[in-house]
Parts: structure tokens; sequence; C-alpha cells
């Protein structure tokens, strides 16, 4: 009996020892280095410039107490290779940790790469498993190099932290398109829509001296002068904090761009989509010309998108259903009741059906993308996967013409009731 | 084998389930985009309601034999060389089974997690786990999935809700797919899906009475049908058609997306650790009929001495296969278009030559 004893203890002992020297695929957290934004130009020496921020733990963790003021939170490296694989491999000959792309949060590609086609690159990172499908997509309108060098987060000091920040913006200011890379390449393979992909770029202005709106794209528009939304990224007003500027849309047909969408229309674009959550819009004001009225505008519903096929051509019919508070009125118009909230819904609402009608017009004519998913509505008009497949939506979307319908409705007037103008001497003696 | 052994309905309903459904995690949800398209969903029903109506008949064949498993069937039926026959087929479709998945579901995991190690080494901890399942036997293996199937059900149910913000049900568009041909005619034979509930035939001793077996297959095949809907359902409504054709592990994709806030993602540690333990069990299960089979085929008193010898072969077999795309398709390609011929003509075949036999001499009881 004890003999048995002994001998189960040691038969114990003895399968639990190797399970006690840990798996052999280990590896120790502090021997790896953690890409946290990965850039892809195109190279001058081989196919690819491949740049890579990695995270610097301890610089990530100072708490804001202990690092230098201008240490970055991480390290940058480039390299020429001909595949993104083989690019790793080089960086990992002279950095002195593993690199791993587990922990990555985003890709930037560069407008030049994205005009001759992300299909190689696609399948590269759906097929690693280290690429997680959450990472937004961004493109570069001059180099990702240039790009990820611009990004010097000023308020958090953990650089993985800012960029799951930075690409979150579109929910409070409209101004850049919602994407996943799962979102980008499903929409790349498929029938029915085609991605987009945040646009950036590093700010052109250094100084609030060189501040210029040449490539503004007010004129564009059809305003006398910029709105917030009317720039594309590089080209904003604004120094101080990163400079590295996200703003716009990427247009793709299929894993190709084509075009370039400012902030403006990028708010459209959310609003067609269903993606767009609130911000403050700026309109003009209805009584007084040169004044605006601020909104904060939200979605009360999902955009209704309907599309019928007439003499083979597509139709479509979009419904947005918004609402909004009043935050400004710069002309002290008393709008917040009556007859004046009615005008003031229905101007918001033909500004809106204008505005989107100049976006869908250019996603039908200009990039004959259909970068709503107009086509996934289509669909439904058809019984089996073969006949949808036979009336090719991507090809016949340039030929779509569309209605737009807007509901606005005013919901609160903010911390004021009733607007009055301020009183002035003159105005005084003017009403005696 | 002690049939004295008794197990109740929900601890033979959750062997039946977990054979059923592991291949959810494995490659079901591809295999139904593949033959419906859009309508997966709908070719999921068609095949359940097939499985369905083939149990219906099964179980009302089998009423006469209460207690008795499909080798026994199979003797009464064909004497010995029927019963021998019989076990044979299922010592070689539990056979493929087992190797088959123990095969895809190391090289996955090699995919996904222990990436540098080798396959052999992956394939250890299956052989380990069903060479213990084995040596403890049925009632242990029956009481481990009555506690283990609850938990890798809310694991997956979880995996399933985790994932709505990114169903888009407009993905299930066209709504008859590859059409009515694929789904209806080219489809039927995919009823193969549900070749585990075989196994069920072989349960029946320790189920008693036949009121139990009939229990246990409807509860089982209830819960497999809503798993394997949901599968179809949730995953070509997340990764719309043609796109869903490409995901080798679909089910590893979907937990991949969960990201609820920035504390609340990289799902797939659930799913690996549910996905191990439905494939664990499903092994030593297979692995355990095999030797069942063949210790009552060849009319053994023993099968204790079969688990090593049998581990060697299973293992040995699944390195066969050249590559990971080779297993697919002896899986998907071929065990699921031609298995339901063992799962359900057999049994049935089995039972009518059985009922026949038994008339015959009552008959003569009655001239006398």
């Amino acid at each position: 009996m004890n003999k048995g004893k002994h001998l189960a203890i040691f038969i114990m002992i003895a399968i639990i020892c190797p399970l006690m020297t840990s798996c052999f695929d280990a590896k120790e957290v502090d021997d790896l280095g953690f890409v946290i934004a990965l850039g892809l130009d195109r190279g001058k020496t081989n196919e690819l410039l491949m740049t890579l921020q990695i995270a610097k733990p301890m610089a990530s963790n100072n708490g804001g107490g202990g690092g230098k003021e201008d240490e970055l939170p991480y390290a940058t490296f480039s390299v020429e290779a001909p595949t993104m694989v083989s690019g790793l491999n080089m960086i990992n000959t002279f950095a002195s940790k593993q690199i791993t792309l587990s922990h990555i949060k985003v890709v930037v590609f560069s407008s030049e790469l994205a005009r001759d086609g992300l299909g190689p690159y696609l399948h590269a990172l759906i097929r690693g498993r280290e690429f997680r499908p959450n990472m937004p997509i961004v493109v570069a309108r001059n180099t990702a190099e240039e790009y990820l060098q611009s990004v010097d987060p000023k308020l958090v000091l953990n650089a993985a932290k800012y960029y799951e920040l930075v690409y979150q913006s579109y929910r409070y200011t409209g101004l850049i398109p919602k994407v996943e890379f799962h979102d980008f390449y499903l929409a790349a393979e498929s029938m029915c829509r085609n991605p987009v992909a945040i646009l950036g770029d590093a700010s052109k202005f250094e100084s609030a001296e060189e501040f210029d709106i040449e490539n503004s794209t007010y004129l564009e528009h059809g305003r006398s002068a910029p709105l917030e939304g009317d720039f594309l990224a590089g080209d904003i007003p604004a120094v101080g904090g990163a400079r590295a500027e996200n703003i716009g849309i990427a247009v793709f047909d299929g894993d190709t761009m084509v075009g370039e969408l400012d902030g403006t229309d990028t708010t459209y674009h959310l609003l067609c989509t269903g993606d767009f959550v609130h911000s403050y819009w700026t309109i003009p004001d209805p009584l007084s010309e040169g004044d605006y009225v601020l909104f904060d505008v939200k979605q009360s519903r999902r955009p209704q998108h309907r599309v019928e096929i007439v003499d083979g051509k597509p139709v479509i019919h979009v419904t947005l259903n918004l609402e909004g508070d009043l935050v400004s009125v710069q002309s002290g118009i008393d709008y917040e009741s009556g007859e004046r909230s009615l005008l003031l819904e229905s101007a918001m609402e033909s500004y809106v059906k204008k505005e989107v009608s100049g976006y869908l017009d250019k996603t039908i004519r200009e990039f004959k993308s259909d970068i709503c998913g107009f086509g996934a509505q289509a669909r439904g008009l058809f019984l089996t996967w073969a006949e949808w497949e036979a009336y090719q939506w991507n090809k016949r979307y340039k030929d779509a013409t569309y209605t737009v319908n807007a509901n606005f409705k005013i919901r609160r007037p903010g911390l004021i009731l009733r607007s009055k103008s301020s009183i002035s001497s003159e105005s005084e003696s003017d009403e005696q | 084998m002690k049939k004295k052994t008794i197990f109740g309905n929900w601890e033979a309903s959750a062997i039946i389930i977990n054979l059923i459904c592991t291949k959810i995690f494995l490659n079901y949800p591809r295999l139904a985009a593949e033959q419906g398209g859009t309508a997966a969903w709908i070719f999921t029903i068609y095949i359940s309601v097939l499985a369905l109506v083939g149990f219906t008949v099964i179980q009302a064949l089998y009423k006469p034999f209460e207690g008795k498993d499909l080798l026994d069937v199979a003797e009464l039926a064909a004497g010995n060389p029927g019963r021998i026959i019989v076990g044979l087929v299922i010592i070689f479709s539990a056979g493929w089974c087992a190797t088959a998945y123990m095969r895809v579901f190391s090289e996955n995991i090699k995919l996904i997690a222990l990436t540098t190690s080798p396959l052999s080494f992956v394939e250890l901890f299956f052989i380990v786990c069903l060479v213990v399942g084995a040596y403890l036997g049925t009632e242990a293996l029956s009481r481990l999935h009555a506690f283990s199937v609850s938990f890798i059900a809310s694991g997956y149910l979880l995996i399933m809700v985790g994932v709505v913000n990114y169903i888009d049900f407009g993905n299930l568009l066209p709504i008859l797919g590859n059409g009515v041909n694929e789904i209806f005619i080219n489809g039927a034979p995919r009823v193969s899906v549900f070749f585990e509930m075989l196994f069920l035939f072989l349960l029946t001793p320790f189920l008693k009475r036949h009121g139990n077996m009939k229990a246990t297959g409807y509860w089982s095949l209830g819960f497999s049908i809503f798993f394997l809907v949901l599968s179809a359902l949730v995953y070509t409504s997340v990764f719309p058609y043609p796109s869903s054709l490409e995901r080798t592990i679909p089910i590893f994709h979907i937990a991949r997306l969960i990201k609820l806030g920035r504390f609340f993602q990289r799902m797939e540690s659930v799913f690996l650790f549910i996905w191990a333990a439905a494939a664990l069990l499903y092994i030593s299960v297979c692995f355990y009929f095999i030797l069942f089979a063949f210790q009552k085929a060849f009319q053994l008193d023993y099968y204790k001495p079969l688990i090593i010898p049998f581990a060697i072969i299973i293992m040995a077999v699944s390195f066969i296969p050249t590559d990971f795309t080779e297993v697919i398709i002896y899986e998907v390609n071929i065990f699921r278009n031609w298995s339901w011929i063992v799962a359900f003509v057999m049994p049935i075949l089995l039972l009518i030559i059985a009922r026949l036999k038994k008339k015959k001499p009552a008959r003569k009881g009655q001239a006398a």
C-alpha cells in the first residue's frame, strides 16, 4: 500500500514537472517589441517602404511623472523590403526585441499605394493571425512614413491609447468615417458596396503665420468662407498637438483608391450609412444673411434606404431622420418656438437635402463607387445569388438616380428658452 | 462493457449535442455557406428537418428493440456476420471522425495558438485525453458531458451575442442564395452533418427504456438544430457571401470581432477554451465508441487492453493526410456527403430486417 502511494506520488510529480516548464511556444512579454502602427509606402530600392512604430513600455507607463518631457512613447523603424513579412524579418535583425504585430492599432497606406490597389496587402493582413479585425485603416495623402512621424500625442502618454481614441472621433465630429479593417476587407470583396478609409496626412502648417485656406473645399460647397469640415487632411489651419491630421474619406472602388472626400462630405457619408452619432453643425441663418445657426445634431433613427430598378437602372431613395439641439443663434432671432422654429427646421431639411445630394452626386458621377452600400438593399430584389451576380451592381451604380428626403426636428433650445438681442445705447434710443 | 451503467436523458443528450455541434467550431458555418450561399440558414433548417424525419422513422422502428444497441439489432437481423460487418462500419466511421477531427483541431490550434509547436506535440494532448476518457469509461464521459456541455453552450452563446454589432441581416439576401436546386436537391446528402446521431443507437442499453431514447433523440436534435441554425445565421449575416467561404475557422473569426469598449476585447480566448473542451470531448467519445464497437463486434470480454494500441493507430492515421486542405476535403467533401447512409439508411434497413425476422417465428408458432 505504501509502495503504491509512493509510486503514485512519483508518477504525479513526473507528469507535473514537464508541465511546469511552460508552453513550447512561451514568449516573455518583456522580450517582445509590440508594434502599434504600421505604415506602408512605395519603396525606392524595393517594393515597399515599411515604417513601424514600436511601443516603449517604460515611456508609456511613466504616468507623466518621471519620463523626459519630449520623449516619444514609441520608437520608429523604417525598412525597404519586397513584402511586409520580409520587412519584419529585416527589422528583427537589428531591433533588440522580437517584433510582434498582435497589438497593432492602425495600418497606414500611402495614397500612391492605395491608388495602385491594396489587394496584395489586404490578403496578407487577413491571413495573418496577429492583425486585429478591428484596427482602423488610414490612407495618408502623402506618405505613411511622414504621417506616422508626425504623430506626437500631447494629451496621452500611451501611444496605443492615442490611436484607440483618435479614430473614434467620428462619434463626436462626424469628420472621419467609421472604418475597421474587417469592414474594409469585406467591402473590397463585396458586390454591393465599396470600402472607404480614413484620410490622414501631416499638417502642412508649422506655425499660425503660415495659415491659408487655399486648399479648402468651401468654394466647391458654394460658401463664402470655410466651415469646419471644408478641408482635406493636412490642410486644416491648425497648430499644436500631433501634426497628424485625420479628416475626410479615401474612396475606393474594390481595393483601388479612386478619390477623396472632405470632412463635410464625410458627415453626409456617415448620415447615409447610419454611422453618424452626433456632431455640431453650422448652417446659414435663413433670416439673417451672413449669420450662422449652430446645432448639436443627432440621428433620431437610422437612415432608410429603398432601391428600385427601373428600366434596368437603379433608383435609390434615401430618408434621413435627424434631430438637434440649438447651440447658438448668432443673429439672436427667436427660433426657439412657433413659426420660426418650423422655418428653421425646414431650412435645415433643405440644407441637408442639398448637401447630401451633392455628396451622392460625387459618389455616383465622379467616383462611380457605392460607398454607402445601397447595393445591399438592391440584393433583396433578386431571388438567387446567380441573378444578383448577373445584374452587376457595381457597374450599374454609375447610372443610378436618387431622391433624398430629410426630416429634422429641433428638440431642445439649450439653456436659453427665448433669444433676445443685445441692447446697446443706440438701440434703446431707437425703441424710444 | 458493463451494461449495468445507466445514465439519464440529459447526460446522453449532452453527448449527442456535443458530437453534432462540435463541427460548428470547426467548419459547419462555412459548409452551410458553401451549400446555401446567403441561404445557409434555410439549408440548415432543411437538413435539420430531414434529420428529424430520419430519426422519427428510426425511433418508431426501434420500439420492439428496447435496451438493444445497433450491434444487437444487427445480430438479430443478420447473425454474427451482420454484427461484425456493422461493427466494422461503425469502427470505420467513428475512426474517420476521430482521426479527421484530431488532425483538424490540432492544425487549427497550431494556426492560432501554438504556432511553433510540432503537430505531434499538439496531438499528444488529445491522445492523453482520449486514453484517460476510455479508461474511465462511459459513465465518467457522460457525467463530464453533462457538466461541460452547459459551459460550452454558454460560451458559444456569449460569442454569438457579443458579435451582435456586426450582424447585418441584409447579408442574408438574396433570400434563396445558391438556388432551390443547390439547397434542396444537392444539399440533401449534407444531412450527414447529423451523422453523429448514429451514436445514440449505441447508447440505448444505457438509457434502458425506449421512451428515454426517444426523448434523448428529440432533445439532442432540438438543441443541436438550434445551435447549428444560429451559427449559420450569425456567420452569414456577419460575413457576407462570398467572403463567408474564405474563413478557415468561422467562429474564431466571429470571436475576434468582439470588442465592447476598450476593456472587453480579444474574446477568442473564450472561444479557444470552449473549442478545445468540445474537441477533446468529441474525440474521446468517438474513441470510446470505436473500442465499444470493436469489443462488441468481436465479443471480447475487455476493451481496456485495446486502448493504447488503438490510440497509437488513431494518432498515426491522423498524420496520413499530407496537409490541412486534404483533411478538410476528406471530412467535408467526402464524409459529410456520404455518412448519411451509415447514420440513417443502415439503421433503418437493419431495423426493418430485424423486425421481419422477429415476426417470422411468431407466425410459425401461431400456425403450430
